[in-house]
């Protein structure tokens, strides 16, 4: 089974990598659904994939926005530079974008959840269409997404932990509507993370008491002048999804033949990149390893580590039966502090005598830092020794600027080289923070 | 060529970008649910925004006349 | 230029024999009928659904059955039982919208037509024509996107062979979800059951949202109804086969349906006039005139974003005054050379790498991809300036 990994830039891709991602997916400038995104300039794509194929990571660029006729023009170059770049697959979910994509190179195709393919049917028709791999919608279990395994033959992919629509992928238009932002083209402004108010219309009752005297009534619905309406529901975030987090199902992934599990967040920091990454690798290796009744335990012990990144509460959603009432997220709109924050990322290693960090955020000398080490070990490094590159003693972190830290004595123990735990530079450091 | 006269056509879907772009001639109009412009002497001061927001539009209903 | 007119029709939904006979001497022929377990907004079980389907092929109509929802595998074996248990060959076609469920019909019922309802994710002309390729005779109606700007049915209606239909007077519906998000589950077990509310975003008090939640999930729909009625004309022009009028959440008057279906022979300026202002919430051409939803977009991202091409060999990732600048290389490269430096306001200006060291202070000449090393302090470079080789 392939751990597919968001990356949402250059930096993020190295991470995702280099924490043990079998494949990352990534996005151009254009044609991909996540606007806001940095994205990765054709340089930098190519640099991303080279940087992933000396790792044995395979990358896939999405290519997933619904797009209109004036924006297929260009497509058929950037389609040719990808297949030049070595890119593994593209991921569409627009049948128009994987027609130029099949008739201008011989590129695998997947197809993106944002298709909303949720049946065997409709596996069966993707398939004759020359897809090769599905990601199955989110509203599919995991038996279902068995049955489609084995009924068709085709790859399937599905989620396995991140931030969910609650609508139907791709049904949702929401923005295009009230922002004039294409939800389905990048704008997405994510409405569905508003609060709204529920209330409760009196027009049907006026209606039926008023008779036929009107041209036109609205049966149970907003009329134009009405004010009379009832609140019902005070403000709430009630449209919106909980995160999925399905670590502790992994054996039914495995077991009903899923071929590819995948981490949504291209958008997310680099610390949810690592702690995502290692945690999901690492239970996959486990899984691979060891038999199955120690399976259950490892997962339940990594699943507490994805408390560690902000999350909007965890759901898992419609894995088991389809998504029940503590599926919706009601909590603030902006998603919660989890205690835990990016302190920086490693740039510069001298083994068994320093390390650089790039610090990200602002935090003092009383703060125990976190190293997450690439094998999943959390190394412990106090921030009492932080100085500047110029061996000032520093008090107090500032975001943009470099800490050197001397090698921790917890690590002196082992030898350097051949021996884990170590540091390693692109290596994610977080503390906690005083909540 | 400078703007002489600004109009909004029917079909508004009150997104907020004119007025987002050139807040000193649009605003929305929570009432009548549609973008409005703003009475003003002189529109032509604003001309290289008004053409901003009529072309970035999403459903083309800002309106305008050059000089 | 009327070649077209004489052929445009209305079809309609209907879920009772009232609005049947209310309609028979329109020229409406075309009417969609839905099971509450294979339509969104279905209200029929299987026994009125067929006796409706009776009466309407015996007062002359073509009954279309509505099998639009979306479709997991368990609710796709759910489907696949009533449409087994239902004579589908009295219908003039099946609509669906789940791609499953046009398989479905391809491979096990290939004689009955299929109206292809492509109003999600099919905005262009090059997966329109493969769909048709793929389905080919058995497809004979697209539903296109309510997205789609005069300027692209026009194109489709002129290159397409299947005839399209768009809505041109109802709600628009913005959202779909198989949650039960308005009672929050807490509900009746009755499969008819249908909550409607109006829910309103706190910050944007003048959008009210009409929301509705059956058995299938729930929907959310604009505050305005897509009103295209006044387009009469222009889409007779271009050869558009169906304008959908979508009455399910409105009662209207018997006259009105008449002077709407007159509209097609003899178009009247005034009548929908007075159309308009009679409706019973605010209306709206969404995107009929022109659809520029993706120009904002550009406008959330970082305008400095560019590909930077081979020249970028670095970034500042710290700079103390008076003292040095850290850069992060991103490729390998000789010292000595003169770098280009672009802050993040845009400034530019030059600096030079003779002197540059590692972090230890060390002279250095071959500079490695992924590294730090430090010159001396350069006026205004703040972190993430960019450095370029400056071309010679």
């Amino acid at each position: 089974m392939e751990l597919l990994a968001p990356a949402g830039n250059l930096n993020k891709l190295k991470i995702a990598v280099l924490y043990g991602a079998d494949a990352v997916y990534l996005a151009g400038t254009k044609y991909s659904l996540r606007g806001a995104s940095d994205n990765f300039s054709d340089t930098e794509l190519c640099e991303g994939i080279q940087f992933a194929h000396q790792n044995n990571c395979k990358t896939y660029v999405t290519l997933n926005a619904f797009l209109h006729d004036k924006e297929m023009e260009k497509l058929p170059d950037y389609v040719g530079f990808l297949e030049q770049s070595k890119v593994d697959a593209v991921i569409v979910s627009d049948l128009g974008v994987m027609t130029v994509v099949q008739k201008n190179s011989k590129l695998p195709v997947h197809l993106s959840t944002q298709a909303s393919c949720l049946n065997i049917q409709s596996a069966k028709a993707w398939k004759n269409l020359g897809v090769q791999r599905l990601v199955l919608g989110r509203e599919v279990t995991l038996k279902e997404a068995g049955k489609i395994r084995k009924a068709t033959g085709i790859e399937v992919e599905l989620f396995i932990h991140g931030a969910m629509c609650s609508a139907y992928s791709g049904n949702c238009t929401i923005s295009n509507y009230s922002s004039g932002r294409d939800s389905n083209r990048g704008g997405c402004v994510q409405s569905c993370r508003f609060y709204y108010t529920a209330i409760q219309n009196s027009m049907f009752q006026q209606n039926i008491n008023s008779g036929n005297r009107e041209d036109f009534k609205f049966t149970n619905s907003l009329n134009k002048t009405s004010n009379e309406n009832i609140v019902e529901n005070q403000s709430a975030s009630f449209l919106s999804s909980k995160d999925l987090r399905g670590m502790r199902l992994l054996p039914e992934f495995i077991e009903n033949g899923v071929d590819c599990i995948k981490v949504e967040g291209r958008m997310k920091s680099a610390l949810y990149a690592a702690t995502t990454t290692s945690a999901y690798s690492r239970a996959l290796k486990w899984c691979r390893l060891k038999p199955r009744e120690k399976w259950n335990e490892k997962l339940i012990e990594l699943s507490e580590l994805l408390e560690k990144i902000p999350h909007r509460g965890y759901t898992e959603a419609s894995l088991v039966k389809q998504a029940g009432p503590d599926s919706i997220y009601t909590g603030k709109r902006n998603v919660g502090s989890s205690g835990y924050k990016i302190a920086g990322i490693v740039l510069e290693v001298h083994k068994g005598n320093s390390f650089i960090m790039h610090s990200q955020n602002t935090f003092d000398k009383d703060n125990i830092l976190e190293v997450l080490a690439f094998d999943g070990n959390v190394i412990e490094v106090s921030a009492k020794q932080m100085r500047s590159l110029n061996n000032t003693k520093i008090e107090r972190s500032k975001p943009s600027s470099l800490i050197r830290f001397s090698w921790p004595k917890s690590l002196e123990k082992f030898e350097y080289g051949s021996s884990i735990p170590s540091i390693e530079p692109l290596n994610v450091v977080r503390f906690q923070s005083q909540i | 060529m400078e703007i002489i006269k600004v109009w909004i056509e029917e079909g508004c879907v009150t997104c907020g970008n004119s007025e987002e772009v050139c807040p000193e001639i649009f605003e929305i109009d929570i009432e009548s649910g549609t973008a409005i412009v703003k009475d003003s002497d002189d529109f032509t001061v604003y001309s290289e925004k008004i053409r901003l927001a009529a072309e970035s539009c999403p459903v083309g209903v800002i309106k305008f006349e050059e000089s | 230029m009327l070649t077209g007119w004489i052929i445009m029709e209305f079809n309609t939904f209907i879920d009772n024999e009232k609005t049947l006979e209310l309609i028979s001497n329109t020229s409406i022929r075309e009417v969609i009928l839905e099971h509450k377990t294979l339509s969104r907004m279905g209200r029929l079980n299987t026994k009125n659904l067929l006796a409706l389907t009776d009466a309407a092929l015996e007062l002359g109509f073509s009954p279309v059955l509505q099998w639009d929802i979306l479709l997991t595998e368990n609710n796709f074996e759910i489907s696949i039982n009533i449409l087994n248990n239902l004579p589908l060959s009295k219908f003039a076609a099946i609509r669906v919208q789940d791609i499953g469920a046009a398989e479905w019909m391809k491979n096990e019922r290939s004689k009955i037509p299929i109206h292809f309802i492509v109003e999600t994710g099919n905005h262009n002309l090059e997966g329109l024509l493969r769909w048709h390729e793929y389905f080919g005779q058995q497809l004979q109606r697209f539903a296109l996107s309510n997205e789609l700007p005069i300027s692209s049915l026009n194109n489709y209606c002129h290159t397409l062979s299947v005839p399209c239909e768009i809505l041109s007077a109802g709600r628009i519906l913005l959202f779909y979800t198989p949650r039960k998000l308005l009672s929050n589950y807490k509900k009746s077990k009755n499969s008819l059951d249908f909550i409607e509310k109006i829910v309103v975003p706190s910050d944007q008090q003048q959008r009210k949202f009409r929301t509705l939640e059956n058995q299938h999930g729930t929907f959310m729909f604009h505050n305005k109804d897509l009103f295209l009625l006044d387009f009469i004309p222009e889409l007779q022009n271009i050869d558009m086969k169906v304008m959908r009028l979508d009455f399910r959440h409105m009662e209207i008057k018997p006259e009105w349906i008449k002077k709407i279906d007159r509209l097609l022979e003899s178009f009247d300026k005034q009548i929908v006039k007075s159309l308009k202002s009679k409706w019973p919430s605010k209306i709206t051409r969404g995107f009929f005139s022109a659809n520029r939803s993706d120009l904002a977009i550009d406008r959330i991202k970082n305008p400095h974003r560019k590909d930077h091409g081979e020249n970028l060999v670095g970034c500042v990732v710290e700079a103390v005054k008076e003292k040095h600048l850290i850069i992060l290389t991103r490729k390998s490269f000789h010292s000595g050379k003169s770098l280009l430096g672009i802050t993040p306001e845009g400034r530019e200006c030059i600096i030079s790498t003779d002197s540059i060291q590692t972090t230890d202070g060390q002279p250095i000449r071959e500079l490695e991809s992924g590294s730090l090393y430090q010159v001396p302090h350069f006026k205004y470079v703040t972190p993430e300036t960019l450095l370029y080789v400056c071309s010679d």
